[in-house]
């Protein structure tokens, strides 16, 4: 898992370096226009074109027969069925390139998310820590701290909560970069990035350890060791705000758009059915 | 990370648009059925009460018509003799099997049309295939009329505009009728139904339906022989050059609506042959075609762009005939795609989109299997009768899907692929056939008889699908017979003195070099011979009360021609328009219509005005069969599996008939009667040995 976070990670810094301004938009439509491409390709490589059109075609048939039997109920319920049916047929011909797709797919959204699911801290705004201990470490009988870089102050002492063996701590910017904090514990520490810039980076809101779905899913720093009594060190990041017309929309969304919207208009120059 | 494991159904733009056109179809599909369902109740009682209102009482819930284009009494009779066709044996045992009465002249356009109305030409305006502009004389579509302004508008710049069809049939169809009556029906195929009417169903038309060219079919040839690239009738011959393994041309499609040049709109077509390889790839329109010689391709949609926002779209299919060492590649004409119709050709005009979207792409044109292909030698009898059959079994899929689909009601469907096949092979019937010199006689002698039993099949799988209280009528609009000889009735007009030509005129087809001063009358059509009336024609000079008495002569004249060559009389019987005819269209037709003996038949050159060549002829072309003779020798067919008990049927009945099935009054104007169906007695006797005399359909 390490080397495919490893891959990822270096392709997905590789496409966005250029678009680390302010805005964050023109690093969306670049990623949705390559996506759109490389999986409309897919789409064509790996989906059978005839068997979709004429299953489309079915499909789209079945439908017109709603209209052109209307006067017959018992024939518009039946073609109702036999809609349905082309339906699931129309479907099964997408199960080989989801296939091959699902994991690209995954790999990519978990990617763009590191980018796009939140946002660098802003000098001066509060932020806040939270530590997961073990379960069998006894977090209250214990000294543990939190140390933090240049850039960072800590504001308040550790709050424990006992029931969730638990300790947060409120920390603000005060400096752009990259930063981080050092949790203690016994002779433990984990560091953790915190990022404080007004420019679009990449963040990573937990460390983790290590687990198949946990390490898959917060590629971007690696894993914490099992010996250590820290599950997770997580760190509260604003949700990135993207806006058309003054309207918030969120990022799966315009990525989802853009890459039907690019889609659609690749799929016309490749010549690929849907 | 939350959004992504939320999100992780999307997995790319393919997948994205599958997945959204799929459930938006779903669910426009919920949102119709709801609708559907939540009027059908006012439906159901507006129904009942049109029904109500028109007294419609104790009638078929269905009725099932399959037309055999073309199909013999005698040779079904010979075949059920032999055991060779149960299941029209089985339907004669069961119910009906006599001859039924065609047309005056036997054509498909004028019987058909006289099913569809129950009138005769005289009340519905078709004569025949052909007639002719009174202004010019030069023949045209009877039929159909596409109209154009003429003009370049913006829109027409645009693309957007475009020409207009008029359908030149008269009458109405008698399904129009039952939809007044709240019966629906489902109309396949039927000749002279383009452009479609609306009614309460569905109609797909058929002959006379053009491809894009506008034509009735025009196929290309392209050959790198340019001996033999010389222009033939109903195709296009074009030369083409290979250099490097590489030709390089085009296909010419519909006429330039736009206003610009070129006239025609063309679509390059390159084609790349590998070296030591059979198989050539043939790019058109953004696609690429595999083709290895002997094989059609399936059905290649092209794109023509017209105009700045218009494309117009069509269908055809490629058939390598040689790589070595002539390169020969044959192209069909160019339908219209029913999914994208440039022309209406289905009412509502999304039925073609359905059946298309159903069955995948089908022939469109009127007159589908590309006999003038055959005639020229552009294809193989091998190669036309694939085409014809893969046409037929595209029909036979439209029409099962819509005999389920239709349950009550009224479903039609006209197979002409038996048509074609019997003019194309008759020659086989005759061993001293002229068109059999120089040909293969043995390889196909029993295609006739082979196409026969493929029609038995159709019915026996037809009579399977329907229930004992509907209605099978199985019928042809006509018999068939041998065409040897032909006849050049404007030569004899000529000879005679009707037909005139200037002094040192070039002559040829299209009447060109006639003195329309001093002709009183020429010939056109299969059929028709036409007075060139003063009152009518624009040069017309035969004043309109000699009319009568000019018919008289030239029909009793015309009785005594002799085919010296042969020794005998090519003509049975001419018979007067004005006491054959009846209705308000009866000026429109011809004036005499020759009736020829079997054997004989109005000449290609008559049929387009052709004025010079020998009177009479042989026959050596493919089209070897026809049916344009005296309508009492080529009588049609008529089963069904419900015992009607009239002795001579005529194809005009059977409207009239179909109206009375279902319960609904028969329009006083219609000129066919009812036939009365009555119970089947025990034995039923059918004389194979001489023939029924069938009826000629005459109105009084």
């Amino acid at each position: 898992m390490t080397y495919v976070n490893s891959t990822a990670n270096a392709l997905g810094d590789f496409l966005m370096s250029p678009f680390r301004g302010a805005n964050p938009w023109p690093g969306m439509l670049a990623i949705s226009f390559v996506t759109a491409i490389v999986f409309v390709w897919v789409f064509k490589v790996f989906s059978n074109q005839r068997g979709l059109k004429r299953k489309k075609g079915r499909m789209m048939a079945r439908a017109l027969e709603l209209l052109l039997f209307r006067h017959d109920m018992v024939v518009s319920l039946t073609a109702f069925g036999r809609l349905a049916a082309a339906n699931f047929s129309y479907f099964g011909e997408l199960l080989k390139p989801i296939a091959v797709s699902l994991i690209p797919a995954l790999l990519l959204l978990i990617q763009i998310a590191c980018w796009y699911e939140y946002r660098p801290f802003a000098i001066g705004e509060p932020i806040l820590v939270q530590v997961d201990f073990s379960d069998d470490f006894p977090m209250m009988s214990r000294e543990i701290e939190c140390v933090s870089s240049e850039g960072l102050e800590t504001e308040t002492d550790s709050l424990r909560i006992p029931s969730l063996n638990q300790a947060n701590w409120r920390l603000r910017a005060r400096a752009a970069g990259f930063g981080w904090v050092d949790v203690k514990a016994d002779d433990a520490s984990v560091r953790k990035e915190i990022v404080v810039d007004d420019r679009l980076l990449k963040v990573s809101d937990r460390r983790v350890q290590s687990g198949f779905w946990d390490t898959l899913f917060h590629p971007v720093e690696s894993p914490i060791e099992q010996a250590v009594p820290i599950k997770q060190v997580r760190v509260y990041y604003p949700h990135r705000q993207l806006f058309v017309a003054g309207i918030e929309v969120h990022w799966v969304i315009a990525f989802l758009v853009l890459t039907m919207v690019f889609g659609l208009l690749i799929g016309r120059l490749f010549k690929v059915s849907f | 990370m939350t959004s992504v494991t939320s999100n992780l159904a999307y997995i790319g733009p393919g997948a994205g648009f599958t997945f959204l056109s799929s459930f938006l179809v779903l669910f426009a599909a919920i949102g119709l059925l709801f609708v559907s369902l939540a009027t059908w109740l006012i439906r159901f009682v507006t129904q009942w009460l049109r029904r109500s209102r028109s007294g419609l009482s104790g009638g078929v819930p269905c009725v099932v018509v399959v037309g055999l284009d073309g199909l013999d009494p005698q040779r079904l009779r010979r075949l059920i003799d032999d055991g060779r066709l149960p299941n029209f044996k089985a339907l004669q045992e069961e119910g009906t099997f006599s001859e039924l009465g065609t047309t005056l002249p036997p054509l498909s356009p004028v019987a058909w049309s006289s099913f569809t109305t129950g009138v005769n030409p005289g009340k519905h305006n078709i004569f025949d295939f052909l007639n002719r502009d009174l202004r010019s004389y030069l023949p045209e579509l009877s039929s159909a009329k596409v109209t154009s302004t003429g003009k370049v508008s913006l829109l027409s710049k645009l693309g957007l505009g475009g020409p207009g069809v008029r359908l030149l049939r008269k009458n109405q169809p008698f399904w129009r009728v039952l939809g007044q009556h709240g019966i629906f029906g489902t109309i396949l195929r039927v000749p002279i139904t383009f452009p479609p009417e609306k009614f309460f169903g569905l109609s797909l038309s058929a002959m006379c339906a053009p491809d894009l060219r506008g034509t009735q079919g025009t196929f290309t040839m392209y050959s790198s022989n340019e001996a033999d690239c010389v222009n033939s009738t109903g195709g296009t011959w074009v030369h083409v050059t290979e250099v490097n393994h590489r030709i390089e041309t085009h296909l010419v499609g519909p006429p330039n609506e736009s206003g610009r040049q070129p006239a025609e709109l063309t679509l390059p077509l390159v084609i790349q042959r590998r070296p030591n390889d059979e198989e050539v790839v043939a790019t058109i329109s953004g696609q690429t075609i595999r083709l290895r010689p002997g094989q059609y391709s399936e059905w290649v949609h092209l794109s023509f762009p017209c105009g700045w926002l218009k494309r117009v779209h069509g269908i055809c299919r490629f058939r390598l005939e040689s790589t070595a060492p002539t390169f020969r590649l044959y192209v069909t004409p160019i339908n219209i795609d029913p999914e994208r119709p440039a022309m209406p050709i289905s009412a509502p005009l999304y039925y073609s989109l359905y059946l298309g979207k159903l069955h995948a792409s089908f022939a469109t044109l009127g007159l589908a299997e590309d006999m003038w292909a055959l005639n020229s030698g552009a294809i193989d009898e091998e190669a036309f009768l694939e085409q014809a059959y893969g046409i037929h079994a595209e029909r036979e899929a439209m029409f099962f899907d819509a005999l389920k689909r239709t349950r009550r009601g009224l479903c039609v469907c006209v197979f002409d692929g038996s048509d074609r096949i019997q003019h194309m092979f008759y020659r086989h019937n005759r061993k001293d056939h002229p068109a059999n010199e120089g040909k293969d006689i043995v390889r196909h002698a029993h295609v006739i008889d082979e196409m026969y039993e493929r029609m038995d099949d159709l019915v026996g799988r037809v009579r399977k699908e329907v229930d004992d209280d509907t209605v099978l009528m199985v019928l042809s609009d006509h018999g068939f017979c041998d065409f040897s000889r032909a006849m050049n009735l404007n030569v004899w007009l000529r000879e005679h003195g009707y037909l005139v030509l200037e002094e040192a005129a070039a002559t040829g087809d299209y009447f060109s070099g006639v003195d329309w001063s001093r002709t009183r009358a020429y010939a056109l059509g299969l059929n028709g011979i036409y007075l060139n009336r003063a009152d009518r024609e624009s040069r017309g000079c035969v004043p309109a009360d000699q009319a009568a008495d000019l018919r008289a002569e030239i029909a009793a004249a015309l009785r005594l021609v002799t085919d010296e060559e042969k020794q005998c009389r090519p003509i049975r019987e001419v018979y007067d328009s004005r006491q054959v005819y009846s209705g308000a269209y009866v000026d429109n037709g011809p004036d005499l219509v020759v009736g020829f003996e079997k054997g004989y038949r109005a000449s290609w050159e008559t049929a387009v005005g052709g004025t010079d060549g020998p009177l009479f002829y042989d026959n050596t072309r493919y089209w070897s069969g026809d049916h344009c003779v005296d309508p009492q020798l080529v009588p049609g067919v008529f089963f069904s599996n419900h015992h009607f008990i009239d002795e001579h049927p005529r194809i005009i009945d059977l409207a009239p008939t179909i109206l009375n099935l279902f319960g609904v009054p028969v329009p006083p104007y219609m000129d066919g009667k009812p036939l009365t169906r009555g119970r089947k007695t025990p034995a039923p006797v059918v004389d194979t040995a001489e023939p029924q005399a069938a009826s000629v359909e005459v109105t009084a």
